[in-house]
């Protein structure tokens, strides 16, 4: 099960100094299991002679409200030796608890041979139905996420690897006291034909968003049209009854449109990524960190005449968008950030693609809808792209407990 | 012929712009005729007169989603996408000119090529709109103090022979040529002619694939392409990078595929001379860059000869 060949450099570096370490390199993107196998079984043989180890734990963002996101992830849980359930074998475990008594039902199990963990306070996995929103059922005030790791090595060999701790405040919001960071403004266009346009923009300079070097706004739509009746009722349309924008693949936008009801990402078929980038209108990727605070913005404005064909029938087309604000890499990576919706309305046949858009929709900083989960998900699969997930365990974070 | 657009008088007033937005549409009868020039007069212009021409690209067409325009401009001459300001024709979405344009520099001398070569271009120097035309392509040129414009909106297929000009006038310019190859591609509208696919004339392998240790978050590996055909590779040899997971990038100075698929993908031209002969090999050095370290792969296919990628 132990690779021979896995060079020594990387577990010597990652615990070169006992308390806090850099993260572990690797020789490829992200570990595989086996990978990540053979660097605990050599790191286990090191800990052996050192007695160090460095358990690491971070809390992001540190402040925010009841119920909201707050990523708990922890790692540095070494084992000591080969681990699995074989005869020889090692196992690790960890434990991860909240204020300790306060919140007794809270206790995150971390699975044999695993050196981390990942949980999102506001869904935990494992709880009783309706308390999975930890973050939820916490009171206002300053929170303490305890970590402890263990190792087990055959015969009797049980090494406690130590805790670490951190601790994240949750504030009230009477007021939006924390800010919002969503802004959806109608912004007057003069050229032809006038209308307004949505300028769209996401700032993150409020305390419950986490640092980020790359914020970007992914929005869907979903395409509605006004079927004449009796009775008259709204249809989810495709691609096919509507047409596609001039320029892009008829199949290709078919194949990220998912299942009524119908929704697909805003993107041209020829994008390579799902979100808003330098080609959109007024785009702008957001930043939190490092000093720098700026808004991921850009401005949106349909156009949609009746060429080359609505389907029979139709007398009216509303396109509902939902953005989203993600953030792909930095501390917050793969964290969605809150969404916000808007509506684009036009009456088929009306003089020169006349439109309305619609204001004062609601927004928040919830995951995105399911409707929108959909979407991404197929545009993943059918383009191939992998939205970046949340990062590894950190090795490093947090301090002592007291 | 006759070259007539449609000149609003309300352009970029914030309050009269509120205006117009508060009753959604301007009633035609407050718009004036505005004539255009025809494409000779340009084909007149002396390189001092084309020191201040501007070349605008506009997606005019049905959209969801807004695309930035792309203007060219002299260099020295700073690019102003408000000089265009009204010379619109009714029914077109002009909404993408209301937003700051992406923009690149061209010499005089790239200007006038590529005056010349659209000038072979029948379909475009007519100056009319296409049927189903979608894409806006305007010139403009403010020397000895009287505006000219000419405008013609092209629908795919002969935006496919414009594209095509264009890119031959600009093909010492790699940042223009580059921008205009991206917004061809956006607006499906680059020659459709395809190069020949290499599969079972080709080896490619890939090795040595590592993280370069200088960078955090920087990948590394070697693309080797060898011919196993009896008979030489014409250049040029392009190899495609096709993603099959992950987010990583192409950090080396490539494209994006755009008529061969998977859309989208980064491509390189590898230097083969005159050609690649049967047993021979060229080698790729390739890097990525991975900030989010989630796991990435990618394929490779090979390409040879004219067409687009």
């Amino acid at each position: 099960m132990r690779p021979a060949n896995v060079p020594l450099r990387f577990a010597r570096r990652a615990f070169s100094a006992c308390g806090r370490v850099a993260p572990q390199e690797t020789p490829t993107s992200r570990p595989s299991a086996l990978l990540r196998l053979s660097h605990l079984a050599v790191v286990g043989l090191l800990i052996a002679f050192s007695e160090c180890w460095a358990l690491g734990l971070q809390v992001v963002p540190s402040v925010g409200r009841s119920g909201g996101h707050f990523i708990v992830s922890g790692g540095g849980i070494a084992s000591l030796g080969p681990c699995g359930f074989e005869v020889g074998e090692c196992q690790t475990d960890g434990t991860v608890t909240i204020d300790g008594y306060v919140l007794g039902t809270f206790s995150y199990g971390i699975g044999v041979c695993e050196s981390g963990f990942t949980i999102d306070l506001a869904n935990v996995p494992g709880q009783p139905t309706g308390s999975e929103c930890v973050s939820c059922l916490l009171s206002t005030g300053v929170h303490t996420v305890t970590f402890s790791g263990y190792a087990f090595c055959p015969p009797n060999q049980e090494t406690d690897l130590g805790s670490v701790c951190a601790t994240f405040e949750i504030v009230s919001d009477p007021g939006g006291a924390l800010g919002d960071p969503w802004s959806l403004d109608s912004v007057p266009i003069a050229n032809p034909p006038p209308g307004p346009g949505q300028k769209i923009t996401f700032s993150p300079d409020v305390q419950d968003v986490p640092p980020c070097d790359s914020l970007v706004l992914i929005q869907s739509c979903r395409m509605r049209g006004r079927q004449t009746g009796p009775p008259e009722s709204w249809i989810d349309l495709s691609f096919a009854q509507i047409g596609v924008p001039d320029g892009d693949d008829l199949a290709l936008m078919e194949a990220v449109l998912t299942p009524p009801p119908r929704v697909s990402i805003d993107v041209g078929s020829s994008e390579e990524v799902p979100f808003a980038t330098s080609i959109a209108l007024g785009h702008q990727t957001g930043r939190k960190g490092s000093g720098i605070t700026r808004s991921a913005t850009f401005m949106d404005r349909p156009f949609w005449n009746d060429e080359p064909f609505i389907a029979p029938g139709i007398t009216r087309v509303q396109f509902e968008f939902e953005v989203n604000a993600f953030c792909v890499s930095g501390a917050g990576q793969g964290q969605w950030l809150g969404k916000s919706f808007w509506l684009w309305d036009r009456t088929v046949g009306s003089p020169y693609a006349e439109y309305s858009i619609s204001e004062h929709l609601p927004h928040d900083r919830g995951h995105p809808t399911s409707d929108f989960m959909r979407a991404i998900t197929l545009w993943q699969q059918v383009r191939k792209y992998t939205l970046p997930g949340l990062p590894e365990p950190p090795t490093e974070g947090g301090g002592p407990c007291n | 012929m006759q070259l007539v657009g449609i000149r609003f008088e309300a352009l970029r007033s914030p309050i009269l712009a509120s205006v117009i937005a508060g009753v959604a549409c301007l009633p035609i009868s407050s718009l004036t005729a505005q004539t255009f020039s025809p494409y000779t007069d340009f084909q007149a212009m002396t390189p001092a007169d084309l020191a201040t021409i501007q070349v605008k690209l506009t997606y005019v067409g049905k959209q969801r989603v807004g695309q930035s325009s792309l203007l060219i401009a002299a260099i020295g001459n700073d690019p102003n996408i408000e000089l265009f300001d009204g010379y619109w024709r009714a029914g077109m979405n002009y909404g993408n000119d209301a937003v700051a344009p992406a923009s690149f520099g061209a010499s005089v001398n790239e200007l006038e090529a590529m005056i010349d070569h659209v000038a072979l271009v029948p379909a475009v120097t007519d100056g009319d709109v296409d049927p189903g035309g979608y894409v806006s392509f305007a010139l403009l040129n403010t020397a000895g103090g009287t505006t000219r414009v000419f405008e013609a909106i092209v629908n795919r297929q002969n935006g496919a022979l414009l594209f095509e000009k264009l890119l031959i006038a600009l093909q010492s310019n790699s940042v223009g040529n580059r921008l205009v190859w991206d917004f061809g591609c956006r607006a499906g509208t680059l020659p459709t002619a395809v190069p020949e696919d290499l599969a079972g004339r080709v080896s490619i392998t890939f090795s040595g694939f590592r993280r370069d240790p200088s960078e955090g978050a920087t990948f590394v590996g070697r693309v080797r392409v060898t011919n196993t055909s009896g008979s030489t590779i014409v250049p040029p040899l392009s190899l495609v990078i096709a993603r099959e997971r992950g987010n990583a990038q192409m950090l080396d100075d490539h494209r994006n595929t755009c008529n061969i698929p998977p859309a989208r993908s980064p491509y390189v031209d590898l230097f083969i001379g005159a050609g690649l002969g049967p047993g021979a090999s060229v080698d790729q050095v390739i890097r990525f860059t991975n900030p989010s370290r989630d796991k990435f792969d990618v394929t490779f296919r090979a390409f040879s000869g004219p067409g687009t990628r």
